[in-house]
């Protein structure tokens, strides 16, 4: 990964190069990706979820 | 009129379920979902959508997949739901959720957001618990 980190709390990181996407959030050892996607989530995200 | 939250204890562990036609129905006209994924296996998703009539976005639902639960994927997903607010020129953000959703509202208390009024007839008597009713909260997009 490359580019000049910026903190922006919640231990997150922003790629200043790529403003909205990706982003990545870290905590402990896992990276969380953060992409987005455009219009709402199809069923085959939904799916994949517990209704709970 | 003076309005503040306050918690009280049920006399038993609550369990709801959210059918996913419902899920579907309330995310459906967001413009836009946000993925969060851990080793390429979506842990979470926020929907969302700008309205320009008021300058708000509106976080239409967060879901986190009960394994990922208590991992942070939540409040990274607002915060970069607060990213995309800004760049569409948001004045901050907007959500529903229920009363009963406690562990959804201390999410959004923790990452800044602040209760702004409620609904006592949004839902269907019908559909819901006796006494859940509809909370809103606001977080400027500004303000981190």
């Amino acid at each position: 990964m490359e580019g000049q980190e910026e903190n922006l709390g919640l231990d997150l990181v922003i790629y200043p190069n790529s403003p909205l996407a990706p982003m990545y959030a870290r905590n402990e050892n896992q990276i969380i990706e953060l992409r987005e996607i455009s219009g709402p989530p199809g069923v085959e995200i939904l799916s994949g979820f517990d209704a709970s | 009129m003076d309005v503040s939250i306050r918690e009280e204890d049920l006399p038993a562990r609550l369990y709801k379920t959210y059918e996913l036609k419902e899920t579907e129905e309330s995310v459906s006209d967001s413009d836009t979902t946000v993925l969060a994924e851990i080793e390429g296996e979506i842990a979470g998703f926020a929907c969302l959508k700008y309205h320009d009539w008021n300058k708000r976005a509106e976080v239409k639902g967060i879901y986190v997949r009960p394994a990922f639960k208590g991992r942070g994927i939540g409040a990274s997903l607002i915060t970069y739901s607060v990213e995309y607010a800004k760049t569409r020129g948001a004045r901050g953000l907007w959500l529903e959720t229920q009363n009963i959703n406690y562990p959804a509202i201390r999410l959004y208390m923790k990452t800044g957001f602040q209760f702004c009024g409620f609904d006592t007839s949004l839902y269907d008597p019908s559909a819901v618990m006796p006494g859940e009713i509809a909370l809103y909260f606001f977080r400027e997009a500004g303000s981190d």
